[in-house]
């Protein structure tokens, strides 16, 4: 069984957010170069990826996601509150990039 | 650990109000048994009053805090906040004062601070059993003050989805102006 890899996306060096710089398919023993910058969305913790996913699929009831995690409903928005200052900040880092 | 210095992360809402109001009149019921009153913000004080008064100051002590809480929350928060969720999670913090009053309907703490009391008005040295009684008594209060403060705090913090300085600073605010009034009223 193969362990599960996680996307490094921040440089255990200097703490600086990681780059794609290879892609390569299996296929056909492709490998494109370049530099791509990661997606905001994969820049969340592995937590916060798995909270994203849930909010969609409660169809982004709140009120459903904390009877669901067995939280409150103000740590369950607080928790959506932060993700979203979060991503706000990547998003504008990205833009000034 | 965590759950003892914050419920509110599973807790809040209406859920939290309902058992609160029902902290709240037990509270107030302990206390007029007693023939105490919530004299001030967080002091007990002897008082002869009929029950819906000694409930009414127990739902004021509440509610007062808790507008101010809220006032606060949608001055100073980024997030929507739900005025169920500031009532709910305050009220819920009300739990703290049934252990804290608790011991005060044992007749060696009630005596044991009356007979004290009683000594230093008439300039005597109390009774050392009266004066451990107290002493117990005293450092059990401090103890549930302190966790009451947490609470209040967290119910703040996490209701209103403030964090750091300005919720400490705004929370501490809070609590000085109704301690102050509570003293002059």
């Amino acid at each position: 069984m193969t362990k599960k890899k996680i996307l490094p996306t921040v440089c255990p060096s200097c703490g600086g957010h990681t780059q794609v710089h290879s892609l390569h398919c299996n296929e056909c023993d492709t490998t494109i170069t370049g530099e791509y910058n990661i997606p905001p969305m994969m820049l969340l913790t592995l937590d916060e990826q798995a909270f994203v996913t849930k909010f969609i699929k409660c169809s982004g009831s709140l009120k459903q996601m904390a009877s669901d995690m067995g939280l409150s409903y103000p740590t369950v928005r607080n928790f959506l509150d932060d993700i979203i200052n979060k991503l706000t900040k990547l998003e504008n880092n990205e833009k000034s990039i | 650990m965590k759950n003892l210095f914050n419920p509110f992360r599973y807790i809040a809402g209406t859920k939290a109000l309902v058992l609160g109001v029902i902290f709240i009149i037990s509270s107030g019921f302990m206390l007029y048994s007693n023939d105490m009153i919530q004299d001030s913000y967080v002091h007990i004080g002897l008082s002869d009053v009929a029950l819906w008064q000694v409930m009414a100051v127990q739902f004021v002590w509440w509610l007062i805090p808790a507008i101010l809480l809220y006032a606060g929350g949608l001055m100073l928060s980024k997030s929507k906040i739900r005025i169920i969720d500031v009532l709910g999670t305050t009220a819920f913090s009300q739990l703290i004062l049934i252990p804290m009053i608790a011991p005060m309907m044992l007749p060696v703490v009630k005596n044991g601070s009356q007979n004290v009391i009683n000594a230093l008005l008439a300039a005597v040295r109390p009774e050392t059993g009266d004066l451990m009684a107290v002493m117990l008594y005293g450092l059990w209060s401090t103890l549930f003050l302190v966790l009451f403060y947490v609470w209040n705090y967290n119910a703040f913090a996490t209701s209103c989805n403030i964090k750091g300085t300005k919720a400490i600073v705004y929370f501490i605010a809070v609590q000085v102006v109704v301690t102050i009034v509570g003293s002059i009223l």
